[in-house]
């Protein structure tokens, strides 16, 4: 806000300006704390594994699912079966002998990631299933805090405060923390990859961070596209070098241990990935990006038009953060920049699940602490709308008739771009002008 | 007041909130928060019968 026209409102309504503070810190951010701790508990609660909830979903287990597929990976490598991990039949077999349950019991799901992570996978799968995941979740929940502690937004929020336990509450309490720690997902060690990101990319921490996060975060190599876009056409060649020099050293390594055919078979896979929907983990309507997005508008049929609606978008989107990004760039609005970056990643990532969606957090804390009071206030309350649509997000989607949904959360994504282009900085302008407008200011500042 | 103490104030009151909403409301977040793997498993289920999709 307008730091002269809020003082000046102030200094004409002393009391309502009073009654505005009070409102905000003892009801207001009160009920927030209460309202996140109660759903942090609930969540808490749903990790436990209930009998009740399995025997009631037949053959889908959704705990540490997603672990269990690292986990065999790792333990096929390790035993000398790499070249049939991208074999969806036969890792199929191998993840219900892990958990000791027939093959028929559990559903499909594939490893679809790096054959460069499969000897780390390898040494976490020498451990017994149990001991691997406890060390597996530390990994995550440790990476997470390290990112958020190395950031250091938290203090900056608002002067400390209770505003910080606020927004620790709302992460640990929102769908995509609670997914990474039900599935077992990466998502939470992928943070930290787009953490060095900002400190190599934007804050000049050297090119070792901006080459780590990369590579963090090319495990996933969907997410990678848009910042090794954006080293592209900012001309860092030097990052990028050294980071195509550690992929190619990588893959070298991956041929001499388990062949030249296991890239050949992770290819196959992903491409024959690209057709399928609701088998082998590939679930568009329960993702995020524009695929999701034209799956949940316009339902399974029209495949093409789906594909074009998709394409269409995403170029939308790259268009939208090239041309804003550039401004930005100009402008040293850093914090804005990394957004988009990080916002267009998910959106034109074809395979990103809800628990990807944590991705968001360090951007969020930059924009909420940084820029004017009014800029953290705009911020603040795209955070919070943020957290409520992910929390009623299926719901919605399950209350709607298929194929004439709106996937809110891309559209909120999508927004984000807008309002860390020009959109906040706009809206700004249109809320100051609404409050200052009287006839006596109109006629002072025309503009 | 100093900042330390009117923070204690908004915890004190944010935990009473708190446990009303886990009094009078159990459950009704943990739903919400099921329903993801719900949708899955709705899919999976679809899948399994041919018959389309949630």
């Amino acid at each position: 806000m307008n730091l002269s026209i809020a003082r000046r409102r102030e200094s004409e309504s002393p009391a309502a300006a009073r009654l505005a503070r009070f409102c905000l810190a003892y009801l207001v951010a009160p009920a927030l704390t209460g309202w996140f701790l109660y759903v942090a508990l609930e969540s808490a609660s749903g990790l436990v594994p209930q009998t009740i909830r399995l025997s009631a979903e037949g053959d889908y287990n959704p705990y540490m699912d997603d672990f269990v597929v690292f986990y065999t990976a790792g333990d096929m490598a390790r035993t000398g079966d790499a070249t049939d991990v991208y074999d969806p039949a036969a890792i199929h077999a191998r993840e219900a002998q892990a958990i000791g349950v027939t093959p028929e019991s559990i559903i499909t799901l594939p490893y679809y990631n790096l054959p460069a992570l499969l000897p780390l996978l390898g040494l976490l799968a020498a451990l017994p299933i149990g001991a691997a995941a406890a060390v597996w979740m530390a990994v995550e929940l440790g990476a997470f805090a390290l990112a958020l502690g190395a950031f250091r937004r938290l203090r900056a929020l608002a002067g400390g405060g209770i505003l910080p336990v606020i927004v620790l509450l709302a992460i640990g309490s929102s769908m995509p923390f609670h997914e990474s720690l039900l599935h077992g997902q990466m998502s939470l060690l992928l943070v930290l990859a787009w953490v060095a990101i900002w400190f190599g990319a934007f804050k000049g921490k050297g090119d070792g961070w901006t080459v780590a996060g990369l590579t963090l975060l090319a495990v996933k190599p969907q997410l990678a596209v848009v910042p090794l876009g954006y080293l592209l056409v900012t001309r860092r060649w030097r990052p990028l070098a050294l980071f195509a020099g550690i992929e190619a050293l990588l893959g070298v390594a991956g041929v001499v241990l388990y062949g030249p055919g296991i890239f050949a078979s992770w290819l196959s896979l992903l491409q024959a990935a690209t057709g399928w929907e609701n088998e082998n983990g590939i679930w568009i309507h329960s993702m995020f990006g524009w695929n999701a997005f034209s799956r949940a508008l316009l339902g399974t049929g029209l495949h093409d038009v789906r594909l074009a609606l998709t394409a269409a978008l995403g170029v939308l989107t790259a268009g939208a953060v090239l041309f804003w990004g550039r401004k930005a760039l100009r402008e040293r609005r850093d914090a804005s920049l990394f957004a988009m970056l990080v916002f267009a990643s998910i959106l034109l990532s074809p395979h990103l699940f809800s628990q990807d969606l944590i991705l968001v957090v360090p951007p969020l804390l930059l924009l909420m602490s940084s820029g004017s009071s009014a800029e953290r206030a705009g911020w603040t309350v795209y955070a919070l709308a943020g957290w409520l649509l992910t929390f009623v997000h299926f719901d919605l989607l399950l209350t709607s008739p298929a194929g004439a949904a709106i996937n809110w959360v891309t559209v909120w994504l999508a927004g984000g771009i807008f309002l860390a282009g020009p959109g906040m900085r706009q809206a700004i302008q249109f809320a100051n002008d609404l409050w200052s407008f009287t006839p006596t200011t109109w006629r002072q500042s025309p503009e | 007041m100093n900042l330390r103490t009117r923070t204690l104030g908004q915890i004190t009151i944010g935990l009473v909130f708190a446990s009303l909403l886990v009094v009078f409301a159990h459950g009704e977040a943990a739903r919400r928060l099921d329903s993801a793997v719900t949708y899955t498993y709705k899919a999976v289920i679809a899948n399994l019968a041919k018959d389309g999709t949630p």
